[in-house]
């Protein structure tokens, strides 16, 4: 008898699983990116290079990514592989493992979630965890996560944990600290009913995030719990948005500041209005101090804990995107304003399909420091002042003198005929390549690039597109005698510089082969044996959520920016397999 | 409403209070603890992998040269030029420090960029670089461990000849059993003046310290117990006994120069003990 219930059970038992897994959605991705490094000594790819740089034969970087989700449970985890990583990437992430994992509970009222959290408070002033693939950028949070909906419109969130650090491992062992974090977000037309269906949009957000990190440096007091608070405001009115949100840091200092103790301060605000066709939006940024880790001696990417959203435009085309701007947590004060306008099709100058254009400025300074300095004593070399101190003192409403970057662009998009269509833009560049890359000495750039982008349909099913970009800079063969000691002394600092010309064709037939071929040369560089071409050839092939590209050819020296998070490419020349495939 | 804030404002306020360390000015620099030495003092090697095009070196340079300083000679400074960084366009105003020892260890070592330090070769996590802002905790940390070899060196050099000899000596304070150990001695030029890339500008007249200029018995030096597949035993107090000869290259400066000796873990390539003597 006992046997016979006991088989029951497992057969009832058995059904309900079955019938459970017949709901379950089963959901991911995988790409594996490879690339084949020669000998290439046109672009000053030497055997000497390759052995000084450790570049690999062969690089490979690869992750799988699977969820699973069952009701109102979900489990997922990602695998990845670097063997070894690709030229550029941070070897540190050499070898592979199970990178991230969780698993998740939610009802609607409450969540619940262990292992690895990806999550931001509002614009990440304080907490953002995010992964990015493209820069190996992972500060994900191994821990807990708590999200609690008390009533509508009202979310409650409780994260804490530790953050990844390339392959080493969790334990309390490890030096880095432990981050905690609560968040609270109020939706008040959710909230009330008398303005669920208001015209008049509002929310109100707030944070504050710890870390706890032991103190073990022998000649600062390192303050081994580091708070941070923040607030946010989102109003809207019909068309018309403003967002606000400030965070302030207590003191923090840190190798990445210099061992300094000033407090950090982060300001964001956002005035949009938007109708059919037409579009502004001015946002203002302050930032002072707000490299927040959790590591103290962390430098580099490495360990962040928060993230400060750029506000600059994001080009995509391959000469602007040459001199991008990377986001300077130790202070920064930017602007941006950006208008779109669709001229109406059918008028004079709209044409028959209507034309967009988008004019866009930015620009970022520093902000102003009064550097604490002893009777007698000098500037200090480092930004943020000398270490052991304040650091300095800095009005919150006042620019600093030295400008880092600005970017005035105007692009217009106009469909000419049924089977022509033009994006054309102008783009005028200051870039302070001492301050954004590292580079001490460096001269500014000033440049201004032009492209055009015409692609023409042949027939329903095949395309062809073409680009044409030039890139003039103030410092270019021909005019760079005044600099040429420089030049000499410090040819890294020129590398990249001097005009560009660049052109590329793409023919698409359907929408699941591609083949491109395309040359950027820096013809200008003052370096005459810089003035190098940088070809390459694609094939792609697309089918239904698989995409298969093969590129040989060379890649120039360059920084890769996602959100104003950049990381250097080095010069390359080969072969290169990217698959990537989701389901 | 109300309870609304108070649901949000509660917990704020909890955490706000735990976890918020104020520094007051006057403690923001603490008084150094001085490091316990054992019977048998123990030095550590602090490689600071530099490069004379490397803007930020120097700060890291400076950073090795304080440690050692301020640990009064038990933190041994090897400046190993390796790194893109350090190599040198031709026919510049920059010599050429770099070796092939040097780039053999950086390679091995999987070293990323310019300026990175090993102290005693010991992993940090998955590497075996360190940044220069965690060399001085690490040094610290390593400090206080316990000295397994003692170590100690005679050397003699005829000027006349340029003729050098090194004996070192190599006691090893507890038995050893599955590992080989190997020996390795460098020979260091120190204070040599030329070029340098630093965050004024290019200084014709820097002081290039600790300068690595080549091995006397290969990059991974020569094993005192028999070999990998077979390491002999090691007895608690045994002594090794070892003796090079070379003649000093011309371009060294003998009155500037230094053996740097040291017994490594032939596997986990952790340096045990390392011991220091100017040939002159």
């Amino acid at each position: 008898m006992k046997r016979f219930l006991l088989s029951l059970a497992l057969v009832l038992c058995a059904t309900g699983l079955f019938a459970q897994i017949e709901n379950a959605q089963v959901n991911g991705s995988f790409q594996i990116d490879g690339q084949y490094y020669q000998v290439d000594e046109g672009i000053g790819i030497t055997e000497e290079y390759i052995i000084s740089e450790n570049v690999p034969q062969f690089g490979i970087n690869g992750f799988g990514k699977i969820n699973y989700s069952l009701g109102n449970f979900t489990a997922g985890l990602r695998y990845e592989a670097y063997l070894p990583p690709m030229s550029g990437f941070d070897k540190r992430l050499q070898g592979v493992g199970l990178a991230n994992y969780y698993a998740s509970y939610d009802n609607g009222t409450i969540s619940v979630t262990l292992g690895d959290i990806y999550d931001q408070f509002g614009n990440g002033f304080i907490f953002r965890t995010y992964e990015e693939w493209s820069l190996g950028f992972d500060n994900s949070l191994r821990g807990m996560r708590v999200i609690y909906r008390p009533t509508e419109g009202v979310t409650l969130k409780a994260v804490y944990g530790k953050q990844r650090y390339y392959w080493s491992s969790y334990a309390a062992t490890e030096s880095r600290g432990v981050v905690r974090g609560i968040d609270g977000e109020w939706d008040l037309n959710q909230s009330i009913s008398a303005m669920n269906d208001s015209k008049f949009r509002a929310s109100l957000g707030g944070s504050f995030v710890s870390k706890y990190q032991k103190n073990s440096n022998p000649t600062y007091t390192i303050p081994e719990n580091v708070g941070a608070f923040d607030g946010r405001i989102n109003l809207g009115y019909g068309r018309f948005g403003f967002t606000t949100e400030y965070a302030y840091k207590i003191n923090d200092p840190s190798a990445f500041n210099n061992y300094t103790y000033h407090e950090g301060q982060a300001f964001l605000s956002s005035l949009s209005y938007s109708q059919k066709g037409f579009g502004v939006i001015l946002q203002v940024k302050r930032v002072d101090n707000m490299s927040f880790k959790s590591d103290y001696q962390g430098t580099k990417n490495d360990l962040d804990i928060n993230f400060i959203p750029p506000i600059n435009y994001t080009h995509t085309h391959s000469l602007p995107a040459i001199y991008t701007y990377a986001t300077q947590p130790l202070g920064e004060m930017a602007m941006q304003l950006q208008v779109n306008y669709t001229i109406p099709k059918k008028t004079i100058i709209g044409g028959k399909y209507g034309t967009k254009i988008t004019l866009d400025f930015s620009q970022v300074n520093d902000i102003k420091r009064n550097y604490i300095l002893e009777p007698g004593q000098e500037a200090p070399t480092h930004i943020a002042g000398y270490d052991g101190t304040l650091g300095y003192t800095s009005p919150f409403f006042a620019v600093g003198d030295r400008k880092f970057f600005h970017d005035f662009n105007i692009e217009i998009e106009r469909r000419l005929s049924k089977k022509w269509k033009l994006i054309a833009q102008y783009i005028n560049l200051y870039y302070d390549m001492e301050t954004i890359e590292n580079h001490p000495g460096a001269e500014v750039v000033k440049a201004n690039i032009g492209f055009i982008d015409l692609s023409y349909r042949i027939t329903n099913k095949q395309s062809i597109r073409m680009e044409l970009q030039h890139l003039w800079d103030n410092i270019t063969a021909g005019n760079c005698e005044k600099y040429q000691e420089e030049i000499d002394n410090h040819p890294d600092n020129f590398k990249k510089r001097g005009n560009w010309a660049a052109a590329l064709v793409e023919y698409s037939i359907g929408a699941k082969w591609f083949v491109s071929v395309g040359d950027k040369w820096n013809y200008g560089n003052p370096i005459a044996e810089n003035r190098d071409h940088y070809y390459s050839a694609s094939v792609g092939y697309i089918k239904e959520s698989t995409r298969i590209t093969l590129t040989g050819g060379r890649q120039n020296e360059g920084m890769v920016c996602v959100g104003g998070v950049c990381r250097v490419v080095p010069a390359s020349s080969g072969v290169s397999l990217s698959i990537t495939t989701t389901f | 409403m109300r309870k609304i804030l108070s649901i949000l404002a509660v917990p704020f306020f909890m955490l706000g209070m735990a976890a918020c360390d104020k520094i007051e000015e006057n403690d923001y620099i603490k008084e150094v603890d001085n490091v316990q030495s054992g019977s048998v003092p123990k030095y550590i090697l602090l490689e600071d992998y530099t490069g004379v095009r490397c803007v930020n070196c120097p700060q890291a340079g400076q950073i090795a040269l304080d440690l050692q300083h301020q640990y009064d000679h038990k933190v041994i400074v090897l400046g190993v030029h390796a790194g893109s960084l350090s190599s040198v366009p031709p026919n510049g105003p920059f010599q050429d420090f770099t070796t092939e020892e040097g780039t053999e260890w950086y390679n091995t070592f999987e070293l990323v960029g310019n300026p990175i330090g090993t102290i005693n070769r010991k992993l940090n996590g998955s590497t075996y670089g360190f940044d220069s802002s965690k060399w001085t905790e690490s040094v610290i940390n390593t400090l206080q461990e316990e000295a397994v070899v003692e170590m100690s060196s005679m050397v003699n050099y005829n000027d006349a000849t340029r003729s050098l000899e090194v004996n070192v000596f190599s006691k090893f304070l507890e038995e050893k059993i599955d590992t080989t150990f190997n020996l390795t001695v460098c020979i260091m030029e120190d204070s040599i003046v030329g070029m340098q890339v630093t965050s004024q500008g290019n200084n014709p007249n820097y002081v290039h310290r600790h300068v690595f200029r080549e091995t006397m018995n290969g990059a991974w030096g020569e094993s005192l117990n028999g070999t990998v597949d077979n390491p002999t035993v090691i007895a608690p107090k045994e002594m090794f006994v070892k003796s090079y000869t070379t003649t000093l290259n011309e371009a060294y400066n003998a009155d500037q120069c230094y053996i740097i000796a040291y017994v490594s873990n032939s596997n986990t390539k952790e340096i045990l003990q390392v011991v220091e003597k100017k040939i002159k």
